[in-house]
């Protein structure tokens, strides 16, 4: 029972940080120079999540983070976008976190490069046209570069909390 | 300091190769598809009324009931409502129809005269 009542904490305390986190992204204009381009700092908080919280934490507060973030700041219909991309990113980052030699820095590519894909397959769906394909390899560009630099970033985070955890 | 493994640098080429995969694909595809032939399709109230390869250069005039009409102008190039008796002329300022612009979306490939309901579509070769 103590064990149930400390991951609910964490879950809220995590959504809540993940949340600030994507209502700082929309503050931040990188996504009026190209739509979709996001730099994906709460993925960070879905990362520590997925390394040590524990797997259904993270797809939780995935699908928390999709829902609140939908109906708070960007609309229904963005939410499906999101919906698609976070579940897709969530399953894959699963799958990638399995194998050995990768770190989080890979796992962090992965995650941002599904969610990329995950919402190009809706707008596929919307749309229906090929320049879908098109804009998507700029998509994946970006995600690596900004997958990289979340994936450094909850490094440090990872070492600092765990450090602060030991004490 | 946080570094790179060896399967997070392949994960990072293997995204890449996706990427760089993606965009062959897809130019590719567009350039196939700007070769076909397009055509251009005239519909009044809703049924294909008639049926002009946009090579020809036509024009085209539509007399319609209640003393309206709607003239049409196909050049190689494109498409466009030369003239039209609505009030609002929506359907004029569209401007020329090119094969470009209608590749772009498929709402972008119609130019429509809803007072007159006279809409006119292009219509790529290999998308239907």
């Amino acid at each position: 029972m103590k064990i149930k009542l400390h991951d609910t904490a964490m879950l809220g305390l995590l959504t809540a940080v993940a949340l600030v986190l994507s209502y700082i992204e929309h503050l931040i204009p990188l996504s009026t120079a190209v739509p979709g381009i996001k730099l994906g700092l709460s993925n960070t908080v879905v990362l520590y999540a997925l390394f040590l919280a524990g797997k259904k934490q993270a797809v939780l507060l995935v699908l928390l983070k999709v829902f609140i973030s939908g109906f708070a700041f960007s609309g229904v219909s963005a939410m499906l976008y999101s919906f698609c991309g976070g579940i897709l990113s969530i399953l894959c980052m699963l799958f990638f976190k399995r194998f050995k030699g990768v770190s989080v820095i890979g796992v962090s590519v992965v995650g941002a490069a599904a969610h990329n894909i995950g919402q190009c397959l809706v707008a596929l769906g919307f749309i229906a046209h090929r320049a879908i394909l098109l804009y998507l390899p700029f998509l994946l560009v970006s995600a690596v570069i900004t997958g990289v630099l979340t994936g450094i970033t909850a490094e440090y985070i990872f070492k600092h909390l765990s450090r602060r955890n030991n004490q | 300091m946080p570094k790179l493994t060896k399967y997070d640098a392949l994960i990072v080429v293997c995204v890449l190769l996706l990427a760089a995969a993606c965009f062959v694909f897809s130019t590719f595809i567009f350039s196939d598809s700007g070769k076909g032939e397009a055509t251009v399709e005239i519909y009044i109230d809703n049924s294909l009324y008639a049926e002009y390869p946009l090579s020809s250069e036509q024009f085209i005039t539509l007399k319609l009931d209640d003393s309206q009409k709607c003239e049409i102008e196909i050049t190689g190039g494109g498409v466009r409502m030369y003239s039209s008796s609505c009030p609002d002329k929506l359907c004029e300022r569209s401007g020329l129809l090119t094969v470009e612009k209608a590749a772009t979306s498929d709402l972008a490939s119609w130019i429509v005269c809803l007072p007159n309901s006279v809409s006119i579509h292009l219509c790529t070769e290999g998308k239907k």
